[in-house]
């Protein structure tokens, strides 16, 4: 599971319905109305998930995703983009490794899964291991 | 440089102080222990019982030792505090009578431990007392504020207000104590915009000059903190006063969306005397003690009260339909949300009219129920306590 978010929104009210979601999910948040500041904290933080709101952004905010996407941004860090796939501003991120593409309209639940989604499609973690094991073990020993 | 949402459950409504607290403030990943009791405590504070008194005489307010409260209302005004055990309401009629200045008259109502206070050549009786008094001249009393809001035009308004809210609370023991007070949404139905924003800020002026720190919160959205923690906050708070109704949608405790309507009980009370030629304040006394909504009108005053009761739900369901279908904020919401009311007009079967009249309105949220707040009369000054709790500490 993703522990950590960074959102940005231009949106004040977009911004905090995304950031309540996560958090009342368990994830720590930082929500920023500014892009460059949002980018800042992903290269300081390394977040599990960067959420990027292209809803109401300017062309300045979408240059500055794009560039930040393509160099400055840790491999660890997946980003989701809410826009529209016609957003001439967007064509670069198709495709792009780590990124992902979502509609912009307003779905905090659906926007969680999606996180989820990507995360549950990363290698196996060690205690997933340790459960088959004991799994294996148990069935071996005709204890399940 | 960044907000942490975890030391920040309940938002307040003003997108601007979102905005700068969003850019202001430090980046800090981890929970905030501190932050974190202080919500556990608000939460904790909303589960105690309501004790309510009605002040009626002078020199009864106390200076509180924590944080405050306070519903402005058309009606009423109600300061709640928390106690030990309980969470303590006060509550004062928001209304004034006048009387010429003379000698004798001042005695009088200074033997009599009455709240006044004297401008140009008028005393100003404000309270319950007011009431009495207009009893006595078989007059009716005057609203400092008759729309819900403070208006520049209205010159008593505010410091008949402050009298009101003096009979209530004092100054603080602690210097810059937090305040929460209750704020309407921009009407939808009347007055250009900004007649929010001077209500507010006269009021945020007024409770810092006592020595408070004054915050606000929208009257839906204190309701949605005082009924919906059920519900992880996430819900439609709507009260229902003498001015107005006031409505938030609330997810996750954010106000999603909020705005007012200017008629609400009193409009009821005017509309239903002119309809069967009866005296307001006699219309009010009979809706307030024998009105029922669920069963069917016995004379033509009680149909008259069906009649326009009737139509202010309409308006206000209307309203949140158009409101709700135009926004662009609204977030998808899988689960049917709950609709919480409060104030003196949600009673008396009102949210029951407002459960079955909901059928005829298509929302683009689907609603679970229709609830009345435990307290009705007390949800808002409930609810903007817990907000000054949770920002307090
Ligand atoms: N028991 C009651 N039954 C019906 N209406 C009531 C009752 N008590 C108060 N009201 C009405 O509620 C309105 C005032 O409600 P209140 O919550 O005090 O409002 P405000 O926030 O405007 O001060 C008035 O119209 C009053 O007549």
């Amino acid at each position: 599971m993703p522990k950590t978010a960074v959102v940005f929104s231009p949106d004040v009210i977009r911004g905090n319905v995304m950031s309540r979601k996560m958090q009342h999910e368990g994830m720590e948040v930082l929500l920023f109305d500014r892009a460059c500041q949002a980018a800042e904290a992903v290269a300081a933080n390394r977040p599990s998930i960067f959420i990027f709101d292209t809803c109401g952004c300017i062309p300045e905010e979408l240059r500055l995703l794009s560039r930040f996407c393509a160099s400055d941004m840790n491999a660890s860090t997946r980003a989701v983009v809410l826009g529209e796939d016609a957003n001439p501003g967007l064509t670069w991120m198709r495709d792009r490794e780590g990124v992902t593409l979502l509609s912009a309209a307003l779905d905090p639940e659906l926007l969680f899964s999606t996180i989820q989604g990507l995360f549950s499609l990363a290698p196996p973690a060690a205690p997933v291991e340790t459960d088959s094991l004991e799994h294996d073990l148990k069935d071996f020993l005709r204890l399940s | 440089m960044a907000e942490d949402i975890k030391t920040d459950l309940f938002e307040r409504t003003a997108p601007d102080d979102d905005a700068r607290r969003t850019v202001d403030e430090q980046p800090s990943w981890g929970g905030n222990d501190a932050a974190d009791r202080t919500v556990d405590e608000a939460v904790a504070a909303s589960q105690k019982p309501l004790i309510g008194t009605q002040i009626d005489g002078a020199d009864q307010a106390e200076r509180p030792s924590g944080p405050v409260g306070l519903d402005v209302g058309t009606s009423h005004i109600v300061a709640a505090q928390n106690k030990l055990n309980h969470v303590h309401m006060v509550d004062q009629l928001n209304a004034f009578f006048t009387i010429p200045v003379s000698k004798f008259s001042r005695r009088i109502l200074q033997n009599h431990d009455i709240m006044f206070f004297e401008r140009g050549d008028l005393f100003y009786i404000v309270g319950y007392s007011a009431d009495s008094f207009a009893n006595m001249f078989n007059t009716s009393t005057h609203r400092p504020i008759q729309g819900g809001l403070l208006s520049p035009t209205e010159k008593e308004g505010l410091t008949v207000v402050q009298a009101v809210v003096n009979t209530l609370i004092q100054k603080p023991r602690r210097f810059g104590e937090t305040i929460c007070f209750g704020i309407p949404g921009e009407p939808v139905d009347a007055q250009g915009p900004g007649a929010v924003t001077y209500h507010e800020q006269v009021l945020k002026m007024f409770l810092r000059n006592m020595g408070y720190t004054p915050i606000s919160i929208n009257e839906g959205m204190a309701t949605v903190l005082a009924e919906l923690a059920g519900d992880d906050y996430t819900g439609i708070g709507i009260s229902m006063g003498g001015g107005m109704c006031n409505v938030c949608l609330s997810y996750l405790s954010f106000p999603v969306i909020t705005f007012s309507i200017q008629t609400a009980g009193d409009y009821i009370d005017r509309m239903a005397g002119l309809a069967v030629a009866e005296p307001t304040t006699k219309i009010k006394v009979i809706k307030e003690a024998e009105l029922d909504l669920t069963r069917d009108p016995a004379d033509s005053i009680h149909t008259a009260l069906h009649i326009y009761y009737d139509e202010v739900i309409h308006h206000l369901l209307k309203n949140l339909q158009r409101v709700l279908t135009a926004s662009d904020k609204l977030p998808k919401i899988s689960k049917p949300i709950p609709m919480v009311l409060s104030g003196g007009t949600a009673m008396r079967g009102c949210h029951a009219r407002v459960a079955k009249l909901l059928d005829r309105y298509r929302l683009p949220i689907e609603i679970s129920e229709v609830r009345l707040a435990a307290d009705p009369l007390y949800a808002t000054a409930k609810g903007a306590l817990i907000m000054a709790m949770t920002e307090s500490g």
